[in-house]
């Protein structure tokens, strides 16, 4: 083999080996990366996880308080209501007793509505009954004898059912939003539409107030210690559903909540 | 021979003007391989020329390998971040102006392709390149970031020069000798020199546009 050949050969040999070099830096770098985005999702995973844990037993100590309240204290101050209600035949001076005692009737009554909304909003009862649409038109009904604010429920003459845990997180964003309004907005009217389709659930709250909750929440986004916010997030997260806030016309606020294959899975 | 040559002075002439037209928005590194593509432009123009008019070109590839060297030094002092390399990459050219001089003017002459300081300019480039891709590799940026080393102008540009100081490396050290020496067949082997030289030149040419066309979409600059 003369020289030449073996210079041909060996600048072959360099060519072949600088274009295995630069594809195995190219294969290294994409299979670390590769790497490094497995172990970020399995953490993002893990960290979902952990915050359903803690939502869910967030939630089973919420039905328990609740039921405790329901059963226990709503029973006792019901025969309390009808004891104080056995006692007023009884009394037969003149000396205003009867007013006193019917006032403390009344305080009573509003003691055990004031009881029911808590429990109610603890742990809407309705929602694993009735379902989500139902237990959202309950709550509306228990926030309208508030009068702080009117909220008009919408909803289609039939509904889809929602999965369990999907519909106890819209109910609780809704809720969140609420209270949103009634802190911030100053609103005196909330409108709530409730729509599904065979794949996608549409909850809409709109509020006829100053507009500023959009500001808020936009300044809550900066913040770190925005609770309501997080919490929204957080719940949505979880369910794979979205949240879209824009200004509605004339005034006020629209929060539109979506949520994808949100019906109830064979298995459950 | 001549055709292979007006190809690559083609290809490197079609490269330079999405480079100049984008000179503005080019990053440090991109406009030194812009450099390097021009002078490689007046290397190739400017060797055929003096071939042409004093029959031996070779003291004008001397001086525009060194030329290279410098604005190559310069385009990875623009994309190393290790101190100790880059310290290294900035005193070199002397070093390099030291021996491309005693090569030019003792060993190899000026009448003679210069083997020596060619040489350990094409094993220098190999192993900068080395330590780029080494440095691309373990970027904990790039991994943080999940970007991926081929959406990098500066790899490309890397991976160009790599397989050109490749595949020239051999024959940088052996050309001197063949131009020499009367046992072999010395135009054959200047023949293929070229050849594969223009070749793989060609295809660096490539790489460095797919590096320019890399510059547009990503925000991130690995210098």
């Amino acid at each position: 083999m003369r020289i030449t050949d073996i210079i041909i050969v060996g600048t072959t040999v360099m060519l072949i080996l600088a274009i295995v070099v630069i594809l195995l830096v190219m294969l290294q770098q994409k299979q670390v990366i590769q790497h490094k985005l497995i172990i970020r999702d399995k953490d993002l995973q893990l960290q979902r996880e952990r915050l359903e844990a803690i939502l869910q037993g967030q939630e089973l100590e919420r039905k328990r308080i609740a039921e405790d309240l329901h059963d226990e204290v709503g029973a006792q101050l019901s025969v309390l209501k009808l004891t104080i209600g056995g006692l007023q035949p009884l009394l037969k001076t003149g000396n205003g007793e009867t007013e006193r005692l019917k006032e403390t009737k009344e305080f009573t009554d509003t003691i055990i509505q004031q009881l029911r909304f808590i429990s109610q909003s603890l742990h809407p009862q309705a929602l694993d009954n009735l379902g989500l649409a139902h237990a959202l038109d309950s709550f509306c009904n228990l926030m309208n004898k508030n009068k702080q604010v009117a909220i008009h429920f919408k909803t289609p003459e039939s509904t889809i059912p929602v999965d369990r845990s999907k519909a106890l997180h819209v109910y609780r964003v809704v809720q969140e939003l609420i209270n949103n309004i009634v802190k911030h907005a100053e609103a005196t009217s909330i409108e709530i539409t409730y729509k599904n389709t065979p794949n996608l659930l549409t909850v809409e709250v709109a509020d006829n107030g100053n507009g500023k909750l959009l500001d808020t929440l936009n300044e809550s986004k900066k913040k770190s210690g925005s609770l309501g916010l997080k919490n929204i997030e957080s719940r949505l997260n979880i369910i794979n559903g979205t949240i879209n806030y824009h200004k509605r016309n004339p005034i006020g606020t629209v929060a539109q909540i979506n949520v994808e294959n949100y019906q109830q899975s064979a298995q459950n | 021979m001549l055709t292979v040559f007006w190809c690559m002075l083609g290809i490197e002439f079609l490269v330079l003007i999405p480079f100049l037209l984008k000179y503005r928005q080019l990053d440090p590194s991109s406009k030194w391989i812009f450099y390097y593509i021009l002078l490689s432009l007046l290397f190739s123009a400017g060797s055929y020329l003096i071939m042409m008019l004093y029959k031996n070109n070779m003291w004008y590839f001397n001086l525009m390998h060194f030329l290279q060297f410098v604005v190559l030094s310069m385009f990875y002092m623009s994309c190393i971040k290790s101190p100790k390399l880059r310290y290294i990459i900035l005193r070199l050219p002397i070093v390099m102006l030291f021996v491309f001089s005693v090569d030019f003017f003792r060993i190899d002459g000026m009448k003679f392709y210069n083997s020596v300081s060619t040489g350990l300019k094409a094993a220098l480039m190999i192993f900068y390149a080395i330590s780029l891709f080494m440095q691309q590799l373990s970027d904990k940026e790039l991994i943080e970031k999940s970007i991926y080393i081929n959406s990098l102008p500066t790899f490309w540009y890397n991976s160009g020069l790599f397989l050109y100081f490749c595949s020239t490396i051999l024959f940088s050290i052996s050309l001197s000798l063949f131009q020499k020496t009367q046992n072999e067949n010395p135009d054959k082997m200047v023949l293929v020199s070229y050849s594969i030289t223009y070749a793989i030149g060609s295809i660096s040419m490539i790489l460095f546009y797919i590096g320019l066309s890399k510059t547009k979409l990503m925000k991130y600059a690995d210098h």
